[in-house]
């Protein structure tokens, strides 16, 4: 096992039971501007996308019908371009993790120890998506949209049919 | 029969494991057992809570089946098992590995019906004999 599997595998396991340190900071961000929704919105649609979507390269790796060095520029790119938004949202050691990962992809010799680093970092994911969901107050939300959306009317837009018609 | 085992609340609540139907899926989530997690609401199906897991099941869905109040089923993306239980509307079909009979079903959902509010409830998973 590499280092950085190594590092995955103790990452997950640190942050099951235990809210991970970049929740709280990517909670506390802009907090003072008041827009620490949108930073948490953003940072679980980013867990959750990067989730799905290496999943499926894991799969494709799995199937061994696809070029090694593709996966691995498709894979990288995904995470590079997560890693970016985590900078943003303050989540430093998921952002360390994307980037160091994707470069550790370039050193896989083959499709099934590439399959094997893309499984580790989206379980990784995966794990954060769930905290970042955890940290979230769906109730006490759910009430506050319901309340303020209690009397929305759709505007009208000439032209627009309603797909009830169709 | 095997049955799966639900630690929380200071309670235990079992399943039947489908081990007919989802052999390949029971035998994975033996192999991980026992593990603690937590319960997470779904969010979108009424009564439907799910519990993230380190399992590594069959990657396709081996019992896809559409899911009906009682069913457990499990989803190697994103690796949680999912309990649907009371009242409830399906989304699909999930790839159910195990079974509350309606008695079990009824404790469960006397015990996670309020989850949308109790976020995060720690529980041990595990498969057992049935004695």
């Amino acid at each position: 096992m590499s280092e950085i599997t190594k590092e995955l595998e103790r990452r997950i396991e640190a942050g099951w039971m235990v809210e991970p340190q970049d929740v709280r900071r990517m909670l506390k961000h802009n907090d003072d501007m008041g827009r620490s929704f949108s930073q948490w919105l953003y940072a679980y649609m980013d867990m959750s996308q990067l989730q799905e979507i290496l999943y499926q390269h894991y799969q494709l790796c799995l199937g061994g019908k696809v070029d090694l060095e593709t996966m691995k520029a498709v894979a990288g790119s995904a995470m590079n371009t997560v890693a970016s938004s985590a900078r943003s949202n303050k989540m430093e050691d998921v952002m360390s993790v994307l980037y160091r990962s994707a470069a550790a992809l370039n050193g896989c010799k083959d499709l099934e120890e590439l399959a094997d680093l893309i499984r580790k970092v989206q379980r990784f994911i995966n794990m954060m998506f769930y905290a970042i969901d955890l940290a979230f107050p769906w109730s006490e939300v759910s009430k506050a949209y319901n309340e303020i959306r209690k009397d929305f009317v759709p505007p009208h837009r000439a032209g627009a049919v309603d797909v009830c018609d169709l | 029969m095997k049955k799966l085992k639900f630690t929380f609340h200071g309670k235990d609540l079992y399943a039947d494991m489908l081990t007919e139907e989802a052999p390949l899926t029971c035998e994975a989530v033996e192999k991980a057992c026992p593990f603690t997690t937590r319960w997470v609401h779904a969010k979108i199906v009424y009564n439907e809570v799910f519990c993230p897991t380190t399992i590594e099941g069959p990657k396709f869905r081996e019992n896809p089946i559409p899911n009906v109040p009682g069913d457990i089923g499990f989803y190697d993306l994103p690796q949680c098992i999912c309990c649907w239980h009371g009242d409830m509307k399906p989304l699909g079909a999930g790839n159910v590995f195990a079974r509350f009979t309606p008695e079990q079903m009824a404790a469960f959902h006397e015990e996670t019906v309020g989850m949308w509010e109790e976020t995060g409830c720690p529980v041990t998973v595990d498969v057992v004999e049935e004695v």
